[in-house]
């Protein structure tokens, strides 16, 4: 299997977002939410660009406080923790426009969002970009923290990958193999469009391909075999989950 | 003063969008347009450091949905540079120095299912090579772990840890010294002393 940054429709519409983000009108609304399905590769195409922009990439958890998130912010800039060094955190993004990136941004919401705020302080001052990435069940927190929610220029949406999505990921990712479209099909299906699943079912297939010395690999040669292990799928079945 | 050139990115972003797919060759557009090839090259790069086109292969531009947004919300592209545009790192090195910072603990798929688009001319082997002469300057250093490779035959995946980590700009290696200049300290990293084993996946 290759090893390839697939450009799915999520990832298109999150660089048309960023696009739209830096033509923004007002400078101070640089704040963008991704939010989405836990495996929708939220983080990959994030990732993706943010080591194209170098940007500066924070993680929350829960108990996250303003001066873990500062100390963290210094340690991705290569600022030494000393007397002043949030003054030169500020100096740094604005002079090399550095976007921040913060990841499970819902933990941050905690004490009022306290630490977004901070970071939104930066943000504001130099101009520069905020993607905040987090689960879809944090927006209503962050709709009632008015200053943050005013300035999201820009939301993507990561959807449930389409049809075409799997297609694209079979044939990039897959080596010597071509995929029929019944097994696209049921790909797309099995792993509830779920891009982490979707890379563990073309491996899979790729191996029966090869064991067999399959040029094209169909439905009918994966009968009966799993194509991925979905956990919630599962539960789901048995009536753990609704 | 400078001298100031009509600009033609947004005329070819418009043309992009009208033509079969919206894709176009460099030397058809250049007809169209009856400019010289050479601009409609420095015109698209333009459009494509801002995601407006892509380039599926040497000489094609196609436009991309964000560009199609672009035409629809009316907004105009300027000659100049605007302030609020971020800078980008392209080469594959420096992003892939990015990631090892990230992540501490990675392998070369792990730097490519990230970073690699499939345009990079051998994007696997030049990261290979450069996490090699990180490692013999001790920047970086092959774990004993392996992590399971798909391809049949395979060794599996050399697991790399990030134990300098020298700052935000990515070392830069000097092959015919065999040595690493770092540009956040301007410092030249010489070879450690003890012999260090090549490692390949």
């Amino acid at each position: 299997m290759k090893q390839l940054f697939v450009k799915t429709e999520n990832a298109k519409r999150f660089r048309s977002g960023l696009a739209m983000l830096e033509s923004r009108g007002a400078a101070e609304s640089g704040l963008m939410l991704v939010s989405g399905r836990p495996g929708e590769g939220k983080t990959t195409t994030v990732m993706n660009w943010a080591a194209e922009v170098g940007a500066a990439r924070l993680t929350a958890y829960p108990k996250w406080t303003v001066e873990r998130a500062m100390r963290e912010l210094a340690a991705a800039l290569s600022i030494p923790v000393e007397r002043g060094y949030e003054a030169r955190i500020e100096e740094t993004i604005a002079e090399h426009e550095i976007p921040i990136i913060v990841d499970e941004a819902g933990y941050a919401l905690e004490k009022n969002a306290a630490c977004l705020e901070r970071l939104r302080h930066i943000t504001d001052k130099s101009s520069t970009v905020m993607v905040m990435v987090m689960m879809e069940k944090h927006n209503a927190a962050l709709s009632r923290i008015d200053q943050l929610a005013s300035r999201i220029s820009w939301t993507v949406e990561f959807k449930p990958s389409v049809l075409a999505d799997v297609a694209a990921a079979c044939a990039q990712l897959a080596e010597g193999v071509a995929f029929a479209d019944d097994l696209v099909e049921r790909i797309h299906r099995e792993t509830n469009a779920r891009m982490r699943l979707v890379m563990t079912a073309i491996a899979r297939c790729e191996a029966v391909a090869r064991r067999n010395g399959l040029t094209t690999i169909g439905a009918e040669h994966m009968k009966g075999m799993p194509l991925c292990e979905d956990f919630s799928a599962k539960l789901m079945k048995r009536g753990v989950l609704a | 003063m400078r001298n100031r050139k009509t600009p033609i990115a947004q005329p070819l972003l418009a043309l992009l969008a009208t033509l079969p797919e919206g894709t176009g060759t460099r030397t058809d557009l250049a007809a169209r347009m009856a400019r010289a090839p050479n601009l409609i090259t420095t015109a698209a790069l333009i459009l494509r450091r801002r995601h407006l086109v892509e380039t599926p292969a040497r000489g094609l531009y196609r436009i991309t949905d964000a560009g199609r947004a672009w035409l629809a919300s009316g907004q105009q592209l300027t000659g100049r540079t605007e302030r609020r545009r971020i800078t980008r790192t392209t080469g594959l090195r420096e992003r892939a120095w990015w990631v090892m910072r990230e992540m501490k603990k990675f392998t070369v798929a792990v730097l490519l299912h990230t970073l690699a688009d499939g345009t990079e001319r051998d994007a696997d082997g030049n990261l290979r090579r450069y996490l090699c002469a990180l490692a013999k300057v001790g920047v970086v250093k092959p774990t004993a772990r392996r992590v399971p490779g798909v391809s049949p035959g395979s060794r599996g995946h050399v697991v790399w840890h990030l134990k300098r980590d020298l700052g935000r700009q990515a070392p830069v290696c000097r092959q015919r010294h065999g040595t690493v200049f770092d540009p956040n300290s301007g410092d030249t990293l010489a070879p450690l002393t003890t012999d260090m084993e090549a490692t390949h996946d």
